[in-house]
Formats: C-alpha cells, sequence, structure tokens
C-alpha cells in the first residue's frame, strides 16, 4: 500500500502539466462549489441572525385569544403563569423574553410605513440590546454626522420607540424625533399613539423592515391591553439546533399544566388568523413553534436556493467527471507498457487498480483541497467587500442589502471529501480496465 | 563541385538540468551530390545531433551548417521548416506515416504543403513516384493495411516527391526483418544510382554501412 | 488553396481517427448548446409572455410618475405591503396634454394607486339593514321578527363580551358595552324602539353592531382611472359578472382572482385549494401529511357554513347530508363536521356536494355584485378616510386562469372616488371643509349624529371617527358636495382635472420602446415637469425584476457552467496533443510550417464544435418544440404572473440556436487555443525519436 501511494505520488509529480491542469478543473468545481455553499450558508445565517432577533426566540410560546368563536387575537394571557411553566420546565433554558404583537402604519414627516410593532419589556431582555447594533446618524441622514446619537436602553422610556435605517430614512426622523403609530383594534376602533425615536438600529436583512420596537406599555396602551397579557415568549436556549426537541418537552409540559395547544403548524403566526378565526373554539390556546416556523416564508426561499445550487454543482460535476474520465484513460494508454511489466513481474490485479485509484484520489485530494482554500479566500474577499445587491427581488433571495458569504469548516471539510470521492469514482472505469490488461498484451503493446 | 552539405567545426552544446553537454565537438564534414553516405555509430555518440543539423531541425551552437548553398545557423523556425520542405526528404526508422491518409495522400502531402504545383501535375507526380517504390497497388489503402516494408517504400516516396537536394533516411531498416531491408537497401541504391539522389543514412546496421560509397564513423561527439 | 483543402481533408480525417476523445469534448459542447439555446429561449418566450400578461393588463408599454417619488413604482407589487409612495402628478390633464402631442405615443391613461379595507358586514349589520328597510316600508311583521334576531344575535355577544375580561384595560368602554347589549336584551327594548326605530336603528348601527365580530376585513388593492378608457385600451379586460360600471359614475369593479382569494369563503376555497394541489401537484390526501392536516383542519372550520344557514335552509340541508354521509345520527353541526373531514376517495362526491346543496344555500362570497361597500384608506398624512361605493362587476384578464395571477389584481375605481380616498382635495372641497369645521368646531364626533347634521342622514356616505379624533379626522367628511354624492356622476374633465399617482402610455410601435421612452422622457423634460418614464418590466415591480433576477441567475449558470466546459475541454484536447507529438513532429520534419500545425488543431476542434453545436441546438429545438406542445406548468401564483397563464408554451427562434452555436464555438475556439500552441511549439526533431 505505501509503495502503490509512493509510486502514484511520483507518477503524478512526473507528469506535472498533467497534475495541475486536471488538479486546477477539480480545484475550479471545487472552489465553485465552496463559493455556492458560502453564499447559501451566509443567507442562512443571516436568516437564524435576523430571524432570532425580530421574528421568534428559538423556541416561541405564542397562542390566540378568543373572546369569540370568530376574533383571533394574537396573544398570551395569564402570562406570568405561562412564563413560570416555561422556565420549570425547558431543559437547557438560557433566558425567556416576552414580546408584544402589533401591526400597523408608522407615521412620520417623511410618509409612513407598514410594520409590526413588537412590544420589548426591557427589563426582561439582557442581551437584546446589546446584540441591537446602532446606526450612526449619516447611516440614514444624508449629512448627518459620523456617531451613534442614539441609546437602546432608553427604550424603556414611556413612548419610546427604537426603528432600524429604512424606516428612519422613509420616515424622515431621527433619534429625538416623534412619530405616530396608528392601527385598527380587534373590534374595528382605530387606535393611534405618539412615540418619540429613541434609538436607530443597523437594518437585519428584510425582516426590519416589518419591525419596529417599542415598549409593552404603549403597546398595551395602544391595544388597551391588561397587564397579565403579552404576545408571545421567546425562549431561547443553549443551543439553537436543541430548539425542535425543546418544542416538544414545552408540548407536554404546557400540556401537562392544563393549556390547551394548538396542533403544529410550522408557519409564522400571522398565517393563521384565517385558521383559528374559523375555528369554533373560544378562550386561550397555545401555540408552541419553532424559530424556522416563525420565518417559514423564509427558509422557503433559502430550500429553493439550495436546490439551484445543488443543481449547478452537479451539473458541473458531470462534466468534470466526463473530463476526469477521459483522463484516466489517457493515462492507463499511455503506461500500457508499465502495466505490463508490473504485472509481468507478478504485482496482482488489485494492486494495479489500487495504483490508479490512489493516484486519482490524491490528485482529486490535491485538487479540492486547493479548491476550497481558494474558494474559502474568494468568498472571505467577497463578504469583506460586501458587495451591495441592486435588485429587490435579488434582495429578498439573500435576505440583505449585501451579498454575505459564511464559510464553514464542516463544510468545507465535506466538500473536499465528497468531491475527492467522486475523482476516485470517476476514475474506477478506466482502473479497472488497466486491472484487466493481459501482460502480454500490456508488454506488446505498441502504438 | 561544392558540397551540397557542409559542416564546418560544428559544436553543438545541450543543456541538461544546470549543465551543459557537448554533444559535438569541433566537427566538419562535406558530403556532396549524387553521395549514398551512412554516418555510423553507437548510441549517444553525437550520429543524431549531426543529423539533426543536417535535417534543418537544429542550428549548432558554433561552427556553420551549409545546406544546399544556405547557411542554417542564423535561420528562424519558419526559414528552417522551408528548407526542409523543399531540399530535404526525410525516411524514419519508424515511418511515421500519417495513419488518417492514404498511401497516394501521404505522398502528395508535401506537395501539398508546398502548394506549387497544380493538382494534375501533382498527380502525375505522385503517381510516378508511387510507382517507382514499387506500391501501385497499395495507392488508396491506409498506412495500418500495409507491411513494414510497404510503409517505408511509401515514406522513400513521400521523402523523394518533391524532388529534394538530401534524402535523410535515420535507420531506415531498424524496424524491418532482415530480408525487407534489404529490399529497401537495394531501392535506395536504385535511386541514388538511377536519379542521382543524394542519401544520408544513420545506421548501425553492418549491411547497410556495406552498401554506402561513404561511410561517417561518429564516437563521442567526434568524425573519426 | 491547396493548403486549405489538406489541412480540411487532415482535420476531418483526425477528427474521425480520434473518435473517442472527439465524441467527449462533442458530448459537453453539445450539452452546453443544448442548455444555452433551450435557456436562451425560455428566457425569450417568458420575456414575451410577460410582455404580453403585464403590458395588456396593468402597466402598458410605459409607465410616467414623479420623479420624486420615495418608492420605485411597482405596479404588481413590492415589499412595502402597500404602503409605498410613488409620489402624485398633481394636474393629470397638464401631462395628457405633453404626451399626446408626442408622435410616438397612441393614448394614455390616468391611474391612481392605492390601498382600501372593507370590513366585510357581519350579520348583525345585515340584519340592521334589512330592519332599516322594513320600517322604511313600514313591515311591522317583519320588524318584529328582524328585532327578535338582532336580540338573539346580540344574547350571543353578551358572553364574548366577559371574556375580554381578561384581556382588555379599557373597563370603561367594556362596561358601556355591556350596557349597550343590557340595554337591547332588556324587556322593554321593543317598546323602545317602537317609540323611534330610526334613531334606534341609528343607535345599533353605531353602538351594538360594531360589538358582532364575524365580519371579516379584506384588502383591496384600488386602481382608480378612466374606467371605460381603461376598458378600451387594455382590451383582454372581460367583465365576468354584473356589468362595467356607467360612464360618469362612481363604482368600482373587483377582481376575480381577488374575489376568489380574499372573499370567497373559506371552506370553498380550502375546497378549491385542496382540489388543486390533488390536480396539479398530484397530492394525495392519505393519512397524514399536509394535506391530511389540511383537512382535519377543515373540519374544524364547520361554523363558517353553519352560522350562514338560517333554520329553513339548516332543515332542508339536514337529510340532504344524512342521505350523502349515509348517517342517521348526530346533529347538523356533527353532520357538517363529518362532511368536511373527506378522504381521497370521497372528495370528488363532497366537492360536487358541496357546490351544488351547500354554497347554494350560503353567502359564498362576503361581497357581491350590486352592494354597497365601505371601502376605508389611509390617507398619506395616515388618517382614515372612508368612502361607500357601489360594485357594478367583476372582472377577469382573458388569457388568464381564474385562481391565478393575484399580484396585480386590482380592483378597479373611478378616478374621482380614488381621489376622494386618496385624500386630495379640490378647491372646492377645500371651501367647504372649513365651513364644516366652522360649523362643529372641535367638538368630538360620533358616526351617526354628524352624519345626520350635516348630510340629513340616509346618504351612502360612511364616516369614520378615530378615536383620537383630531381635526385631521375631518379629511372623511371631504368628498364633494352632497348633491355630487346622490347623483354620483361627474363628466370627463372630472375625470382628468385632478391627482394621479402614474400615467400609463400606449405606444403606436411597442417593438420601438427605447425611442418611444426617449421621445416622451425629452418631451416631459422640455415641457420642465418633474417626472420619469419607465418601461413596463421596471413598472411592474417585484415581477419584473424577479425577471430580471432570474436572467442574471442563469446567466451566471451558464457562465460557469461554460468556464468548467472550458477547462474540461482544455485538459482533453491537451492530452491528445501530447499524445501526437509524434504525428505532429512528423509533419513538422516533412516541413509543415507552425501556423499550419496549430490552425489544424483549431480546425479540428472547431469542426467538433460545429457538430456538437448542431446537434446540441436541434435537440434544443426538439425540447423547446416538446415544451412549447405540453407547456412549462407554473407552480404557483408568481409563476403565472411570470408566464401570463397557468404555463408557458416557450417557442424558439433562429436566433437562439446562432446565439447558442456561436458562443459554443467561441468556447470550443477558445479552450483548443492553449492545446494547439502547445502542439505547434512540438520540435521536428521528436519525428527522429522513434515516434509516430
Amino acid at each position: 500500500m505505501r509503495i502503490l501511494s509512493l509510486m502514484a505520488f511520483r507518477n503524478l509529480v512526473q507528469a506535472r502539466r498533467r497534475t495541475l491542469l486536471l488538479g486546477s478543473a477539480i480545484g475550479l468545481v471545487t472552489a465553485l462549489l465552496v463559493l455556492l455553499l458560502s453564499l447559501s450558508q451566509g443567507i442562512a445565517d443571516n436568516l437564524v441572525k435576523s430571524a432570532t432577533t425580530l421574528s421568534a426566540g428559538h423556541v416561541v410560546v405564542a397562542g390566540f385569544y378568543k373572546p369569540s368563536p370568530s376574533q383571533a387575537i394574537p396573544m398570551v394571557t395569564g402570562a406570568a403563569k405561562v412564563e413560570e411553566v416555561i422556565r420549570a420546565s425547558t431543559p437547557d433554558l438560557d433566558y425567556i423574553i416576552s414580546r408584544g404583537r402589533g401591526w400597523g402604519k408608522f407615521v412620520g414627516p417623511g410618509g409612513a410605513v407598514q410594520s409590526g410593532f413588537a412590544g420589548v419589556t426591557l427589563g426582561n431582555e439582557p442581551r437584546f440590546v446589546g446584540s441591537l447594533a446602532l446606526a450612526t446618524q449619516d447611516e440614514y441622514k444624508e449629512g448627518g454626522k459620523h456617531e451613534i446619537l442614539g441609546d437602546a436602553s432608553r427604550l424603556a422610556e414611556p413612548g419610546a420607540c427604537i426603528l432600524f435605517v429604512n424606516q428612519a430614512k422613509r420616515l424622515e426622523v431621527d433619534v429625538g424625533d416623534s412619530i405616530t403609530f396608528v392601527t385598527e383594534t380587534n373590534d374595528g376602533r382605530t387606535n393611534t399613539i405618539d412615540l418619540t425615536v429613541v434609538a436607530v438600529a443597523r437594518d437585519l436583512g428584510m425582516l426590519s423592515s416589518w419591525s419596529v420596537l417599542g415598549n409593552m406599555e404603549s403597546l398595551r396602551k395602544v391595544y388597551r391591553l391588561s397587564d397579565d397579557t403579552t404576545g408571545a415568549f421567546w425562549v431561547y436556549l443553549k443551543d439553537i439546533d436543541d430548539a425542535e426537541a425543546a418544542m416538544t418537552t414545552l408540548r407536554v409540559s404546557l400540556a401537562q399544566a392544563g393549556y390547551q395547544l394548538m396542533d403544529h403548524d410550522p408557519n409564522p403566526f400571522f398565517f393563521k388568523f384565517e385558521t383559528v378565526g374559523g375555528e369554533d373554539w373560544t378562550g386561550q390556546k397555545l401555540d408552541v413553534t419553532i424559530w424556522r416556523d416563525e420565518v417559514s416564508f423564509l427558509t422557503r426561499i433559502l430550500d429553493v436556493f439550495n436546490v439551484v445550487s445543488v443543481f449547478i454543482a452537479s451539473v458541473l460535476l458531470v462534466i468534470i467527471a466526463v473530463g476526469i474520465i477521459n483522463t484516466m484513460f489517457n493515462i492507463v494508454r499511455e503506461r500500457t507498457r508499465e502495466i505490463g511489466t508490473m504485472r509481468a513481474v507478478g504485482i496482482q490485479r488489485g494492486a494495479v487498480l489500487g495504483l490508479f485509484l490512489i493516484e486519482a484520489t490524491m490528485l482529486g485530494l490535491f485538487g479540492t483541497s486547493m479548491g476550497a482554500l481558494s474558494g474559502s479566500l474568494l468568498a472571505l474577499l467577497l463578504d469583506a467587500l460586501a458587495i451591495p445587491v441592486p435588485n429587490m427581488a435579488m434582495k429578498a433571495i439573500f435576505l440583505s442589502d449585501t451579498l454575505q458569504f459564511a464559510v464553514n469548516p464542516a463544510t468545507l471539510a465535506l466538500c473536499v471529501g465528497v468531491l475527492t470521492v467522486c475523482t476516485g469514482l470517476a476514475a474506477v472505469w478506466p482502473a479497472v480496465l488497466a486491472a484487466r490488461l493481459r501482460p502480454i498484451v500490456a508488454l506488446g503493446y505498441t502504438s | 563541385m561544392s558540397a551540397i552539405v557542409e559542416l564546418t567545426h560544428v559544436v553543438k552544446d545541450y543543456p541538461l538540468g544546470k549543465l551543459t553537454v557537448r554533444a559535438l565537438h569541433d566537427v566538419s564534414i562535406a558530403i556532396h551530390a549524387g553521395e549514398f553516405t551512412a554516418i555510423a555509430g553507437p548510441s549517444g555518440s553525437g550520429k543524431t545531433t549531426i543529423l539533426n543539423m543536417i535535417g534543418c531541425m537544429d542550428v549548432p551552437s558554433e561552427g556553420t551548417v551549409r545546406i544546399d548553398g544556405t547557411v542554417t545557423n542564423t535561420l528562424g523556425d519558419a526559414a528552417l521548416t522551408d528548407l526542409r520542405l523543399n531540399r530535404i526528404g526525410f525516411i524514419f526508422q519508424t515511418f511515421n506515416l500519417i495513419n488518417v491518409l492514404d498511401v497516394y495522400q501521404n505522398v502528395e502531402f508535401p506537395l501539398l504543403l508546398q502548394g506549387t504545383l497544380s493538382a494534375s501535375d501533382r498527380k502525375k507526380r505522385v503517381e510516378e513516384m508511387v510507382e517507382k517504390v514499387g506500391i501501385t497497388k497499395q495507392m488508396r489503402q491506409r498506412p495500418n493495411e500495409l507491411s513494414g516494408g510497404q510503409r517505408q517504400r511509401v515514406a522513400i516516396a513521400r521523402a523523394l516527391v518533391t524532388n529534394p537536394a538530401i534524402v535523410l533516411a535515420d535507420e531506415p531498416t531498424a524496424n524491418l526483418d532482415s530480408a525487407t531491408g534489404n529490399a529497401i537497401i537495394e531501392l535506395m541504391r536504385e535511386l541514388n544510382a538511377r536519379d542521382h539522389v543524394t542519401f544520408i543514412f544513420s545506421t548501425h546496421d553492418p549491411k547497410v554501412m556495406s552498401c554506402a560509397t561513404r561511410l561517417i564513423k561518429v564516437a563521442d561527439g567526434k568524425v573519426q | 488553396m491547396s493548403h486549405v483543402l489538406l489541412m480540411t481533408r487532415l482535420a476531418l480525417r483526425n477528427v474521425r481517427a480520434h473518435l473517442v476523445k472527439n465524441l467527449v469534448i462533442g458530448v459537453i459542447l453539445a450539452f452546453g448548446t443544448t442548455i444555452v439555446v433551450t435557456g436562451a429561449s425560455l428566457i425569450d418566450s417568458l420575456q414575451i409572455a410577460m410582455r404580453k400578461s403585464i403590458t395588456t393588463s396593468v402597466t402598458a408599454d410605459l409607465q410616467v410618475y414623479d420623479a420624486t417619488a420615495r418608492d420605485d413604482l411597482a405596479l404588481l407589487g413590492d415589499m412595502n405591503f402597500g404602503g409605498s409612495d410613488n409620489g402624485e402628478i398633481p394636474d393629470y390633464a397638464t401631462v395628457a396634454k405633453v404626451l399626446a402631442g408626442v408622435p410616438e405615443v397612441a393614448a394614455v391613461l390616468p391611474m391612481g394607486i392605492g390601498n382600501a379595507t372593507v370590513f366585510g358586514a357581519n350579520e348583525l349589520d345585515r340584519t340592521l339593514e334589512s330592519l332599516r328597510a322594513a320600517n322604511r316600508s313600514g313591515d311591522s311583521a317583519l320588524q318584529a321578527t328582524l328585532l327578535d334576531r338582532v336580540q338573539r344575535i346580540a344574547g350571543d355577544i353578551r358572553p364574548e363580551l366577559d371574556r375580554l375580561d381578561t384581556i382588555t384595560s379599557d373597563a370603561e368602554k367594556l362596561a358601556a358595552d355591556r350596557a349597550a347589549l343590557d340595554r337591547v336584551l332588556a324587556a322593554g327594548f321593543t317598546t323602545e324602539y317602537a317609540a323611534d326605530p330610526v334613531g334606534t336603528i341609528d343607535w345599533m348601527d353605531s353602538q351594538v353592531a360594531p360589538l358582532a365580530t364575524d365580519g371579516r376585513l379584506a384588502y383591496f388593492r384600488l386602481l382608480g382611472t378612466d374606467l371605460p378608457a381603461f376598458q378600451k385600451h387594455f382590451p383582454r379586460m372581460q367583465i365576468s359578472r354584473g356589468t362595467v360600471v356607467p360612464d360618469g359614475t362612481r363604482g368600482i369593479l373587483l377582481n376575480e382572482s381577488m374575489v376568489e382569494q380574499w372573499l370567497k369563503n373559506p371552506v370553498a376555497r380550502e375546497f378549491d385549494a385542496i382540489e388543486k394541489l390533488i390536480d396539479t401537484e398530484g397530492g394525495t390526501i392519505g393519512e397524514s401529511g399536509t394535506l391530511y392536516d389540511r383537512v382535519q383542519r377543515l373540519s374544524r372550520q364547520y361554523r363558517r357554513v353553519l352560522y350562514q344557514l338560517d333554520s329553513a335552509e339548516a332543515a332542508e340541508l339536514e337529510p340532504l347530508l344524512r342521505k350523502e354521509l349515509a348517517d342517521d345520527q348526530g346533529d347538523l353541526v356533527a353532520l357538517l363536521k363529518a362532511f368536511l373531514l373527506f378522504n381521497d376517495e370521497n372528495f370528488k362526491a363532497r366537492k360536487a356536494f358541496f357546490y351544488q346543496e351547500l354554497a347554494p344555500r350560503i353567502r359564498l362570497y362576503d361581497v357581491n355584485v350590486g352592494d354597497t361597500i365601505p371601502l376605508r384608506a389611509f390617507t398619506k398624512s395616515g388618517y382614515l378616510k372612508s368612502l361607500n361605493v357601489k360594485v357594478y362587476g367583476v372582472y377577469r384578464y382573458t388569457g388568464v386562469a381564474k385562481d391565478d395571477s393575484a399580484a396585480g389584481a386590482y380592483c378597479l375605481i373611478d378616478m374621482p372616488s380614488f381621489r376622494d380616498l386618496y385624500g386630495k382635495m379640490t378647491d372646492q372641497q377645500r371651501e367647504e371643509l372649513s365651513a364644516i369645521k366652522g360649523a362643529v368646531g372641535a367638538a368630538e364626533l360620533t358616526g351617526g349624529s354628524i352624519e345626520d347634521q350635516l348630510f340629513g342622514g340616509g346618504g351612502s356616505v360612511e364616516v369614520e371617527v378615530t378615536q383620537t379624533a383630531t381635526l385631521e379626522s375631518l379629511d372623511t367628511l371631504s368628498f364633494g358636495r352632497a348633491e355630487d354624492r346622490q347623483q354620483q356622476t361627474f363628466t370627463q374633465a372630472q375625470i382628468e382635472g385632478g391627482v394621479a399617482t402614474n400615467i400609463a402610455v400606449f405606444l403606436k410601435d411597442p417593438a420601438k420602446e427605447a425611442a418611444g421612452m426617449a421621445a416622451v422622457k425629452s418631451a416631459l423634460d422640455s415641457a420642465g415637469m418633474k417626472l420619469k418614464v419607465v418601461d413596463w418590466k421596471s413598472a411592474s415591480g417585484f415581477v419584473g425584476q424577479a425577471a430580471v433576477a432570474i436572467q442574471v441567475v442563469l446567466l451566471i449558470a451558464v457562465i460557469v457552467l461554460f468556464l468548467v466546459a472550458l477547462v474540461t475541454i482544455n485538459i482533453a484536447l491537451v492530452l491528445a496533443t501530447l499524445e501526437r507529438t509524434g504525428e505532429i513532429g512528423t509533419m513538422r520534419a516533412l516541413g509543415a510550417q507552425r501556423p499550419f500545425v496549430l490552425q489544424l488543431i483549431m480546425l479540428e476542434s472547431q469542426f467538433v464544435g460545429v457538430a456538437a453545436s448542431l446537434f446540441g441546438a436541434g435537440l434544443a429545438w426538439a425540447l423547446v418544440g416538446w415544451l412549447g406542445k405540453v407547456g412549462v406548468p407554473a407552480g404557483n401564483d408568481f409563476l403565472s404572473v411570470l408566464f401570463g397563464g397557468k404555463a408557458l408554451y416557450p417557442s424558439m427562434a433562429p436566433e437562439h440556436a446562432i446565439l447558442g452555436m456561436v458562443l459554443v464555438l467561441v468556447v470550443s475556439f477558445a479552450a483548443t487555443l492553449y492545446p494547439a500552441v502547445l502542439a505547434a511549439r512540438v520540435p521536428p526533431i521528436v519525428a527522429l525519436q522513434g515516434k509516430e
């Protein structure tokens, strides 16, 4: 085996030009694949970050309260008790925050935006303020100063709100200005409340155009809600990957605590009004979902992107495999005499087969490593350049205003592994052919 | 009469890695038209290098090579190629016919490259040559359908078709059995005698050497 | 000449001699051609289909709008939830005059884009409406029945208020609501009604009716326009129910897709949706999975049917259902639940039964032709305006399936009504408003009373008052003189004189879009108008951009594909060349010049390229032809907007084949350059080295 590996290696070194050519082709494909996957990972990272900041915790305990069968209000009543149950029964709990849910129109001097109104109870959200990157004034105001004016911790003040850059731009407001929130309440009345902008945060992808942060008191006031209600509990775990398991556990514990639960429907709460409004129950039901459910409309985009990536990658793989097979046949032809000699001195078929496969695999490993390296460097470079996405539809696909790439070592390893194996597999046919050569024929072979 | 091939104090160095290998040490040879010259010597003697010089495939490091009155030292690839095309015919050890062309087309190949003769002249000339080497019957066959001897005959026809000043033959009998080899030598002798074609060939076959009108022995890069 | 002949002959023979290598390269190239040609045909066909679908439904060839607009015009939707600000064109008539002077322009049409909500009337609203009518006609028996029904509904609502205790902080309002219901439920209420029928109905309209929560909120995308002209210029538009809005009359035409998606009874809609999933995507309900879950959920929606049945209808239906289900136990609720819990076997039968027996007995659509609906919209300054308009009909576009393309599903409304909702006042209205303000002062206004005060009641105008009633909420009162509202008519000058958000421009020759656009632009500029001109694709918004995005993605994919193909072919050719050094050396020894060798190798691969690209183009032709016959199905609404129908029927033009073939030849040329240079560098000496 060692001698075979050595021979394979020497063969590759000897045929330097061919090795480099083929290696660079394999590398090119690897680099492209790595680039695509980094982009996909970048989108996925954006998605997780913006989703778990603006739309959901890792697990969400929300639900609907129905005063009458046809009226569905997205809220949790008896909030304190629900929170107790969650706290007691979530394994590996990090922290819980509660969010009020509202929707309406924010009106400022420059215009109006339709957006969700998230009721934040700041005391509940130790990490939230820290995780929010505030924007400098020049990011949302032409000729503004390059300094951060607001202070997210002032969100606790009555009537305070935090806007995102895109909203501040549209409304033409700055920190300290006031805006008006206009909404229709559940009984069809129109209520308004004046809010003061205390900070402007950097955009977090698409979701931040539909989210204004305010405090829960303002939300209660505008919707005339009683104290022991909230919109949803966002439950953060130590590890986001445990979300699914935690959801199952929570469902069981909440049911045991006597709460009515809605069937798991992997969609955001605002998709559920119609269904819930048509059902015949009244009172409170809780709905337990995970973050992915709350942004299901976005994960679908990611799925489509991944399908396209895989399609492109497989087409490339086919082309490159054809190239490798062709090359290996060439090598076999070229080395017929050598194979004959080897066979004549008593080397077994398996060893000949092994030699070719090892050679191809080594070549593959070389090519894919180079490719993965250059691909990830390119991805990091492109990420650092933060190339702006000009097109609205593309912004929706990339969930961001700039192209973002994230290189994941596990993905890199997977790429290198899979492509190396593919290279090895592409060499099987020619290698079998080489191994089948009869020594006499091989030795007597003349061009 | 001046020599058709004239090597004067030719030195040839080849780079080999970091070293420089001197393949020819001050070689001077003059070959006249109509001669039937054998250049003999063991492998690595410099025989092939001399042949390369005469065949205008290479130029000397020092000294001069004059082929049919043209000094090759300063010529570029294109001019050397032209010389090869118009003044020199080649016969190779491994025949080197163009496999995808049939016998007729192989012989016609240099004429087409020259592009001077009209189609009908070309046809006449090729047919004449093919007949001369005795393979008229095989004219429409591909090289891989021919025996070694037949192939070499085609190669001879191809070498002569342009009426070259010199025909270079590199070990023309090395890949042939002795009977066939003899026939080929016989054919070349005949052409030399009848048409005064100048033949220069490299060989280490004593039989071939014995047929030569002139024998140049080369060893260690020197003419002995 | 003989050179060319020789080279061609040699190249052709070489191609044949190295068949396997050339097949490999040929297959890759043919594959590439097929993809490019098919892709180009698809993209082009998509463009044509989109153009046809979009320009003939709403955008026209060009759109003109405010150059200072904050948002780009996006007629087929964007990401702002209708919050887009496209600026405004203060006076359509002056711009239209300028545009009419441009020789390339065939016609122009004013447009106003806006959003409105409609609270579907609830059961109590409808009963009160009937009660009002019965009172007017003096039918006292009917009034008694209806009043009884009002009390029954109030009795149903009363316990719901108790549940609000848990969530509301507004105890005052809750107490008031309770008091109002108690007043209706009180024994003496009939006497109270008899004393002042109109006053009591008005009071119930404003205080009791809002407490019934079974009305549904629907969102309307409004397109204000010159309705007769719109129909003339967009001939694909077709009235599928009702009639057109009579000339010079206020009124609205609903879009069929919108009606199906938003106004249809949810149970009926779910039947439609499930059928679509089964028919077009081969879904099955089965024992589990999403479709199964949907059916389970549907069964819990029985109230959407049950509550629309009166006792007579319920009595008729029960035996029918019993027969259909072969079930002689259980009440109507149980029967309905069981009916809606269908499976793969009985789905078709249940759907047929639903439309045959249930649908005629329920209100299948929240809004029907002939209804007058209260449109409510936020003005630019964020205040609510309300306007009642009559639904004259439902329209659709021919060539688009019934439930497809909800994007761009505008409800068409007359221009004066649009302006009223949009909140732009004419000078006349401004005067009137200040008069009203003077009359009522800054007093808080309540619904019914102000209407009575100002207009004498009974009109079709609903006054909406926000809770934080400020003076600006008086905007809602500002839609013209009382006489105008009663007549509901206007002149052509009134359509054209006033604000519009955008203008649709039809060109005489749509193929010369760029020239038309430039002409329109320069005419507007020289008239000193700060307006911008965009083509249909840009005006369509998200859809147009998505099409661009798809093109970019395909382009990148093709580039990547060719890059890799190029490298692979390059390698194959380099290896082949290295194998052929003997042959090349021989030719060089025999006197072939370097360019000869270079050209020979290039020619060889170009032969392969030509053959492969012809083959690939042929394959693509067959593929596109096949697709053109069977159609590329649009899996979802978004695609059906792009495709302009349920499927795209692509066709191939010669330029697609030419494009693909040229591209492939370029690639094979580029891929051969390096190996050909390598070949040309082969020294003649190799011929002497025993290689052949």
